[in-house]
């Protein structure tokens, strides 16, 4: 076989599954949204139709917001963690980025058991004011519960570009007489300007097409994913709900695509020891209040389902009872979980790791469209794909049952993950020259891949692997939608629990899925770690 | 320290021409044939396709249609690299950082499905002859430039290549280790009596390795000949300024002697013409009093460099000339002094005189 017909065959797999699996749905999605009584003017009601629109301004306002609160909190707590070096430093930053592989659903919980009918919040303003403060089920819980889910993200973003900036450009323009601040106006920031541009819009777009979340806190809430999913279980409106997707995707991908100059708060260098110590006071306990943030909800899950009674507290003694329940009631959603999440692996690794050593060697325009596709799923809110898929292959009755299509939605989701983390390693070893070392000592192109391209790529395949785990398990924006009464995966059980069982067995839920799910954060740190140090 | 390795083939390229997909021309079809265990260098600098060449040989590269390459007389076009069984050392070594230094050495071994035990004795005796015992087991990145070098090295002569192909290997070390590999370098392959193609910008190292050196430029082969040839008979302006230090001089000839602003020079050469441009050595010029000499002119600079003192002569020629004295000559800036120079170190070019020659006032 010559080199160019194994890249060629590399692609084949990619190809396939895209195709199938997400370009056809997506354009089926789009014939869907026409079929409405407008037809194709059916687009515009999305901006047109009064309640549409007004949904459609909550949710621009709320994700702004979010993003807005997001980037100043972040920047704040990732530029201070990056600069300073003190005892705890590392369980701090590990306490700021473990939510990261938390579903929304599992958030709308935790945002619950914060400012919910039982939450913390609540009881302590009840003994502080005499006033309960309930806010969990409405837009500010909404925007409470994104904030918990971007913080995480941006502050890992902004802590990568501050560690990456070359200390020389700092220096060279002291040396030019540049003074602390000026230093942070004309070299921090613009320099930093990219992460921020970048990491804000993922914030913007997950904001946008959230759907766990709402769907936990309450289903009133009016935002467009809520919108979409009642005009698509409860009013059976197919043609809205699809061009509604439409266009939600469609702003998700726009923000992620054509990312604007985003301003940025400006940040100062100290100036002397004695502001110096403020400064780094006030920073320190800015984000530990942002850590306790984070980790209280987790904390008050974790003793709720342990607790035999929540109401009563802890004083009602420890039990294991309520875990002992949730196995019971949900083991079979465990395995399942498991099951779907290896094979989304296993799938994702055939694909995805001879494609991204296509992609890469292949160049050329071809190589960027292809890349841009593929990847598009990440700008594309679950429910969208979910909508996609079940509008095309729902009438495939037995695969529609099966857990097979849930696998399908779960492998097209997270391939992007897998092709972007073996591509980020291709783009830092140089893969063209190996490649022509081994074809100089006559192995030929499979042998190559297999001897020398595999070996060299293992850290991006280690930390793809880990992260398609991590989100298949997580998974639930489409899951959601993709499930049946039979194929119940953890993430639907959580939901289910969340609606119909008692704190205590949601809470007990919810400890095994942290259980689960920490040991594959804590190995995605490591490995992360690890690259760095090398 | 001879080694059977066999001797290679007697490769042959045939009006073989690079075009890129953008359009850009790399190489001008070009034909040049390397004798079995020659070591010929292409000499050039970035750009002037000599990479392309070598890649092409290599079979990394197709030539545009039309060209051929031959391997004792069999066209191999048809190859990709991994079946033309040719030895290649890149200037990035492209070792397999998964592999240890005794696993990259082997890896083509085992490719070609030799047995493990023959694997083991043919590596121990290339670490052998590369000098990098007790490195076996080490990873890529515990090792120096220098011993990556080796390394990279052993991997293609591990093969028993037909051709040993190398792009600038020594590019990426610092003088002074580039100076001392190439001396190992040249010994190893005179040893070996490969056929082998080194590709390199440093005329240095040209000069010390090759049997031949191509000089090109601009994607053409502009001279090809032992370094003597290029060094002291170079067929261009090009060629004489890309060699060593050359003083290019313009000036009317008659009658055998080049009229010079500060003087008179004889040449070799009997002719008359009115724009000759002649190629003279700083080596070459010796200084003397004033008044001993045909052709002088007033010392404009001095730098002493150690092994010799480069001076900078003005007014002699219409540019200054640079001349190379001994260090233990008091030469001071601003004294007149007298230039001789045997006729036959003075090297008459082809060239068509230049524009810019301004007569001193």
């Amino acid at each position: 076989m010559t080199h160019r017909s194994f890249v060629l065959a590399c692609l084949a797999p990619l190809a396939l599954v895209t195709t199938a699996f997400f370009l056809l749905p997506m354009g089926r999605l789009m014939l869907v949204g026409a079929t409405g009584p407008h037809g194709l003017a059916g687009y515009l009601d999305i901006v047109l139709e009064p309640r549409y629109r007004a949904t459609l301004i909550n949710t621009v306002v709320l994700a702004a917001a979010t993003t807005l609160a997001t980037m100043v909190i972040a920047t704040i707590s990732g530029m201070f963690l990056e600069r300073h070096r003190f005892p705890g430093r590392s369980i701090l930053i590990a306490m700021l980025t473990f939510p990261l592989a938390f579903p929304g659903v599992v958030i709308g919980f935790l945002i619950i058991l914060l400012a919910g009918r039982q939450g913390v919040i609540g009881d302590l303003t009840q003994i502080l004011t005499g006033e309960k403060i309930v806010f969990a089920y409405s837009i500010w819980g909404l925007f409470l519960g994104y904030l918990y889910f971007s913080i995480p993200r941006v502050i890992l973003t902004i802590m990568a570009a501050v560690q990456k900036l070359d200390p020389g450009l700092e220096e060279a323009a002291r040396s030019l007489g540049a003074g602390p601040w000026a230093v942070q106006r004309d070299v921090v920031l613009p320099a930093l300007g990219p992460a921020f541009v970048a990491s804000g819009a993922i914030a913007f777009a997950t904001a946008m097409g959230a759907f766990g979340t709402a769907f936990t806190l309450a289903t009133n809430i009016d935002v467009l994913p809520m919108l979409i999913y009642t005009e698509f279980t409860l009013a059976a409106n197919f043609a809205t709900a699809a061009s509604l997707s439409i266009g939600l995707g469609l702003i998700s991908w726009a923000i992620l695509r054509y990312r604007a100059h985003s301003p940025a708060a400006p940040w100062r260098r100290r100036a002397d020891a004695m502001r110096d110590r403020l400064i780094f006071i006030a920073q320190l306990s800015f984000t530990l209040l942002v850590a306790a943030f984070l980790v209280v909800p987790a904390l008050l899950s974790i003793s709720a389902g342990i607790t035999a009674n929540y109401f009563r507290g802890i004083s009602s003694g420890v039990t294991l009872q309520w875990v002992a329940q949730v196995w019971e009631l949900y083991a079979d959603t465990i395995a399942l979980s498991f099951l779907i999440a290896f094979a989304t692996l296993g799938a994702t690794l055939v694909i995805g790791v001879p494609a991204a050593y296509a992609l890469h060697v292949r160049g050329g325009t071809l190589s960027r469209v292809t890349e841009e596709v593929v990847t598009l799923p990440l700008a594309i809110p679950g429910m969208a794909i979910a909508l996609a898929l079940l509008l095309t292959y729902g009438g495939f009755g037995g695969f529609r049952r099966s857990w097979m299509f849930i696998l399908v939605g779960h492998v097209v989701f997270t391939l992007p993950f897998m092709l972007r983390s073996v591509m980020a390693v291709f783009a830092t070893i140089d893969v063209g020259t190996l490649d022509e070392g081994a074809a100089s000592l006559g192995a030929s192109p499979m042998r190559r891949f297999i001897d020398v391209i595999v070996p060299n790529a293992m850290p991006g395949i280690v930390a793809g692997s880990l992260m398609v785990v991590t989100l298949s398990l997580g998974e639930f924006n489409l899951t959601w939608m993709l499930h049946t009464p039979l194929t119940k995966t953890l993430p639907v059980g959580l939901a289910d629990s969340y609606a119909s069982m008692r704190l205590e067995v949601a809470s007990a839920y919810t400890l095994i899925f942290f259980i689960m799910i920490v040991p594959l954060l804590v190995a995605m740190q490591l490995v992360a770690g690890k690259e760095q140090r090398a | 320290m001879t080694m059977d390795l066999g001797h290679g083939v007697a490769v042959r390229i045939e009006a073989c021409g690079k075009t890129f997909a953008d359009g850009t021309r790399a190489l001008e079809p070009a034909t040049l044939d390397i004798a079995r265990g020659e070591t010929l260098v292409l000499l050039g600098p970035s750009g002037c396709g000599k990479t392309t060449m070598l890649r092409i040989i290599a079979g990394l590269e197709t030539p545009d249609s039309g060209g051929r390459v031959l391997f004792d007389g069999r066209d191999v076009a048809s190859e990709p690299i991994e079946r033309r069984n040719v030895g290649m050392v890149f200037q990035s070594y492209a070792l397999f950082p998964n592999m240890s230094v005794a696993d990259n050495i082997g890896y083509g071994l085992k490719i070609r499905g030799v047995s493990k035990a023959d694997r083991a004795a043919r590596v121990a005796e290339l670490v052998r002859l590369t000098n990098i015992e007790g490195l076996e087991n080490r990873r890529i990145d515990q090792l120096s430039g220098g011993q990556r070098q080796r390394v990279a090295l052993a991997r293609a002569v591990a093969i028993r290549p037909a051709v040993l192909l190398l792009d600038e290997p020594l590019t990426a070390l610092d003088a002074a280790l580039r100076e001392r590999l190439r001396g190992e370098l040249d010994r190893l392959l005179r040893s070996l009596g490969i056929t082998t193609i080194y590709v390199t910008h440093d005329q240095a190292e040209a000069m010390a390795l090759g049997d031949r050196i191509v000089v090109m430029s601009k994607g053409m082969i502009t001279q090809v000949g032992t370094p003597r040839d290029v060094y002291l008979r170079p067929e261009s302006r090009f060629v004489a300024e890309f060699i060593g230090a050359a003083n290019i001089v313009e000036a009317e000839l008659r009658d055998g002697r080049l009229l010079l602003p500060g003087g008179i020079l004889a040449v070799a050469d009997a002719g008359s013409r009115p724009g000759a441009v002649a190629m003279i050595r700083p080596e070459t010029i010796s200084l003397t009093a004033p008044e001993a000499a045909m052709l002088s002119g007033h010392v404009d600079g001095v730098s002493f460099v150690g092994d010799r003192q480069r001076v900078i002569v003005t007014g002699a020629a219409a540019k200054p000339l640079t001349v190379d004295a001994s260090n233990s000559a008091v030469v001071r800036t601003g004294e007149r002094v007298g230039l001789t120079i045997s006729p036959e170190a003075i090297w008459l070019l082809s060239d068509p005189p230049s524009n810019d020659v301004r007569p001193e006032g």
